[in-house]
């Protein structure tokens, strides 16, 4: 995955050379594709929330996260793995 | 000043939104250009070009003349010869195109003289020649035929042929005359990047 911030567009390219796709981010979902590190989600929504919360003026509504995590995914440009099942959960 | 490139400058500058992403289409753009005549020895029916019963193609020859070269060029179409009122020099090139340019081949027919033309509205002077084509032809026949069909005109009837060599020559002695070749596009082929050669069949 190779990143393009484009700032006099108030955008960031993203292009996947595996799949030759491009994409067109607003700052909201660059926002999300730069915390999609591999932590859990929770992590990572409760990370989205304290950045967008520091930030002047309206948030977005809510489940904003939500949505822009599927978005992403849907253009392939992040992978949502289910939840790890804990050791102790771990079936036999 | 530097623009630090990162989602929290954007986002400090412009605001939180509602989360944003859309795939770009890429339009690939190429040098490719559509073929006019098949390739020699080209199956015809594969050419994608096959019109029944309509030009398939249209051959525009196109001068920018000095005004006195249009005006002899308007003298020379609408010249009479004979007593027919009919018999001017246009009617006699529709007839040498129509009926001599590919005579005695499989092609007879296919080509007929549309008219020509002069451009209004502008202050140059430039006149179009429009030759029709029902079945398209590879180039290096289309020319062949011209210069066959000239020189049999000449040898059969030289008075003919001396006055449409002044014609041609009237159009085509000034360097910057173009040659256009148009396709029927509904008859074009595949232009979303599918082989156009082939046709819309083709791979």
């Amino acid at each position: 995955m190779r990143l393009r911030p484009v700032p006099e567009m108030g955008a960031c390219l993203a292009y996947d050379p595996v799949r030759a796709r491009l994409a067109t981010l607003n700052p909201t979902a660059w926002l999300i594709l730069s915390l999609c590190d591999g932590r859990p989600r929770e992590t990572i929504a409760e990370h989205f929330a304290r950045e967008i919360a520091s930030l002047p003026g309206e948030p977005p509504e809510p489940g904003a996260f939500a949505r822009g995590l599927a978005r992403l995914a849907a253009l392939g440009l992040v992978t949502i793995h289910p939840p790890r099942l804990d050791r102790r959960e771990s079936p036999p | 000043m530097t623009t630090d490139p990162s989602p929290r400058a954007l986002l400090a500058r412009l605001g939180a939104t509602e989360p944003g992403a859309a795939e770009i289409v890429a339009e690939v753009r190429t040098e490719s250009v559509l073929p006019f005549f098949p390739d020699p020895g080209r199956d015809q029916a594969s050419s994608g070009l096959m019109v029944s019963g309509r030009l398939a193609a249209i051959i525009g020859v196109t001068a920018t003349l000095p005004w006195q070269r249009a005006a002899q060029l308007q003298d020379w179409l609408t010249e009479r010869h004979g007593e027919d009122p009919d018999n001017t020099g246009e009617a006699e090139l529709a007839r040498f195109i129509s009926g001599t340019i590919f005579a005695g081949t499989e092609l007879a027919g296919t080509a007929s003289y549309l008219g020509t033309y002069i451009l209004a509205g502008r202050a140059q002077r430039t006149v179009r020649l429009l030759i029709g084509l029902t079945q398209p032809v590879a180039a290096e026949r289309y020319g062949v035929a011209w210069a066959r069909a000239l020189d049999e005109t000449r040898r059969a009837d030289p008075g003919k042929f001396a006055r449409l060599r002044g014609f041609l020559s009237l159009l085509l002695e000034d360097a910057g005359v173009t040659v256009e070749r148009y396709v029927l596009l509904s008859a074009a082929g595949d232009l979303y990047g599918h082989s156009i050669a082939t046709g819309p069949g083709g791979g």
